[in-house]
């Protein structure tokens, strides 16, 4: 039940069972359970579902910054890494090691060499992102020493200027704080800093929420302009769909911590096949073609508490059947539809509505 | 350049307060019914001549002349060091008897709520850097001491380890056989009667500042950039203290202004009890003999130095904060 790879490159940051409990016990909450994901080289994967459904989770899990009483409780996620570069990332000269790493098995130090080298976030609020009491260059330049033992400090002033310089900020706001910065450019210097050790992915975790749609146009083009450049992998995270689906190649869709439908995103767009993306899809107006009309999704997102037994979706769907609220769809790869994996009983050639095994 | 007119504007509003005080100090006995030369007369029974009521009147500089131009006298004695004559040491100079009194007030409780600052800080920062380790167990220990009252701690320590077990002297602030200055026997004399007091101040204290910074630390750590320091692969020790702690440290800095202004004030019953030849001692005895000039100096003094102290945090805000900067 791997996910196909897609014909953007081998792949980078493999996500396999992962499942993520906050609490212990029998009163667990599976916030993410038992997800499998896979970002390849230079792709974007959008993540997208409802507030709760896990995905934010995921991204902290994945980078091992989940906060008690967040446990990761099974799983891997394997990152395939670049040749010739060792664990802390920096380029040997020495036989590369071959084989992906496990980051849930890393030590410490391991991590915090890992950290930002190779993996780098841009979270939803900036504001909070920044630290007030610390101008830009003083945190674009910790991190800098962190992983560049040695590097001095005229290096860090001109490594800052030319990393705000990229994302479009004057590169003399690099000894301004984060007050005296707007929205947009809290963002940029944020993307900014995190673009620092040229990392090779990227996690974004609703990066242009908690700004307004102009400054949100800008700074995404910003990304994908950067992503270009640069040519980094993107994990996108977001409970907008319509975006995710104009800025990633893949989009992964949860819903009550599991993925249900992941898809090349024009494929998601033009034909989505799980009723909860159906419903996704038809709640927000096409830029383009003809007009239709909005429709929402009936009900609330479930209690990860007390989840239904069988699809966790099916109190909501207008499809479910007996066997909805029976057994769990598993990811499948539906007929004809090779790049894509549909959780979901309907269309199920193995057991449909009349067909009980 | 902000900066440049925040300190002005700060030095300028303390400038304004310590006048408004030092005016209502001038004001305030002097609207007060009775005058210090009938407190000091009437010791005598009537049995003084006119030519003595006017040579102690003009001694404790009251004067029949109107209150403007008392006022000037007053300012000019005040710049020229000179706060008139204790009653209660007779014909000794308020400023001398404070001169005795004030340093070892401001180095035994300064130095005792400076340990405490931060010795309570920093065991605040560890205790919720490792929430849930062995360090919480100092939070019900502190906060017993200082639920329970202060001179209870300080009476119960100088009997247990002053009276009973006689580790440390129980009375003064040094010998009374040896000589004030910097011989090596004074100093340790000293020392050694200091530590009592230091360590009640310290123990009874201490669970303010590690509760304050305890919590002010948990609220900072659940912030966004204490997150994103922990993503860029920084080291766990900067990012607990370059970002947790650093941010947490404000809201405790004002608080440490304002004990600060304790220090003085809150000697009283620490001196009593301990007999220590501080500012508090003086008060407390300037009280109960109607001393009105040497209270009078003694608040002067209380209010110069809290206002000092916190013009002197108010700096140190400025360089901490850079928020502050732009407001105010």
């Amino acid at each position: 039940m791997s996910p196909v790879a897609s014909a953007v490159g081998a792949p980078l940051l493999e996500i396999r069972g992962l499942t993520v409990d906050y609490g212990e016990g029998p009163g667990a909450v599976h916030a993410v359970d038992n997800v499998d994901l896979v970002l390849h080289r230079s792709e974007t994967l959008g993540l997208a579902g409802e507030s709760g459904s896990g995905k934010s989770t995921l991204a902290h899990a994945v980078t091992r910054l989940l906060r008690p009483p967040g446990t990761i409780t099974g799983g891997q996620v394997l990152y395939h890494r670049r040749e010739g570069k060792d664990a802390a990332g920096h380029v040997s000269d020495g036989p590369a090691r071959s084989g992906p790493v496990n980051v849930l098995d890393m030590t410490r130090p391991e991590l915090r060499a890992f950290r930002w080298e190779e993996i780098a976030i841009v979270f939803q609020s900036a504001m909070n992102a920044l630290n007030p009491v610390h101008t830009v260059l003083a945190q674009i330049a910790d991190t800098l020493k962190a992983h560049r033992p040695g590097i001095t400090r005229a290096e860090c002033r001109e490594r800052a200027a030319h990393l705000l310089t990229t994302v479009g900020v004057p590169a003399a706001r690099m000894s301004a704080y984060a007050h005296e910065l707007s929205g947009g450019m809290r963002q940029r210097v944020m993307i900014a800093m995190a673009l620092a050790l040229d990392p090779e992915i990227l996690v974004l975790d609703e990066p242009t929420t908690a700004l307004d749609v102009v400054v949100q146009r800008e700074v995404l083009a910003e990304l994908v302009r950067l992503r270009e450049e640069f040519g980094f992998s993107v994990l996108f995270i977001t409970h907008d769909l319509s975006l995710l689906l104009e800025v990633a190649d893949r989009v992964a869709i949860m819903y009550a911590g599991r993925v249900i439908e992941s898809a090349p995103a024009e494929e998601v767009y033009r034909d989505p096949v799980h009723p909860y993306t159906r419903g996704l899809v038809a709640s927000f107006p096409p830029l383009r073609g003809p007009r239709r009309e909005l429709a929402g999704i009936g009900g609330s997102p479930p209690d990860l508490r007390a989840l239904p037994p069988g699809c966790a979706f099916s109190p909501r769907c207008r499809h479910a059947f007996d066997r909805c609220t029976r057994d769990l769809p598993l990811l499948r790869r539906p007929a004809g539809a090779p790049e894509r994996l549909v959780a979901c009983h309907l269309d199920d050639p193995n057991g449909s509505a009349d067909d009980e095994r | 350049m902000t900066q440049v007119r925040f300190l002005f504007r700060r030095i300028a509003f303390y400038a304004v307060t310590a006048w408004a005080a030092i005016t209502m100090n001038f004001l305030i006995p002097r609207l007060m019914p009775g005058s210090p030369a009938d407190t000091v007369l009437s010791r005598f029974k009537g049995q003084v001549s006119q030519a003595q009521v006017d040579a102690v009147k003009a001694q404790l500089g009251v004067s029949d002349k109107s209150l403007m131009s008392q006022y000037w006298t007053y300012w000019d004695n005040l710049l020229h060091g000179d706060l008139g004559v204790s009653v209660s040491y007779f014909p000794g100079r308020v400023s001398e008897v404070i001169g005795q009194g004030v340093w070892w007030t401001v180095v035994l409780i300064g130095v005792a709520t400076l340990v405490s600052f931060v010795a309570g800080t920093l065991l605040g920062v560890l205790a919720a850097w490792k929430r849930g380790s062995r360090l919480d167990a100092l939070l019900p220990v502190t906060t017993f001491f200082s639920a329970v009252p202060y001179f209870w701690i300080a009476l119960v320590s100088l009997s247990v380890f002053g009276v009973e077990l006689g580790w440390f002297p129980i009375t003064g602030g040094y010998r009374p056989e040896l000589q004030v200055g910097w011989s090596g026997e004074f100093i340790s004399s000293a020392l050694s009667h200091s530590v009592l007091p230091a360590l009640t101040i310290i123990v009874s204290s201490i669970a303010g500042w590690l509760l304050g910074m305890r919590n002010m630390m948990l609220t900072t750590i659940s912030e966004d950039y204490v997150l994103v320091a922990e993503a860029k692969g920084l080291r766990s020790r900067r990012v607990m203290l370059g970002y947790a702690a650093r941010n947490a440290l404000l809201p405790n800095i004002s608080g440490f202004a304002l004990s600060l202004g304790f220090i003085v004030s809150g000697s009283i019953v620490t001196e009593t009890v301990f007999s220590y030849p501080g500012i508090g001692f003086l008060l407390f005895n300037a009280v109960l003999n109607n001393d009105y000039p040497l209270m009078q100096g003694i608040f002067l003094i209380i209010t110069l130095m809290v206002l000092l102290a916190n013009l002197i945090v108010d700096l140190c805000y400025v360089l901490l904060d850079p928020r502050i900067r732009q407001e105010g």
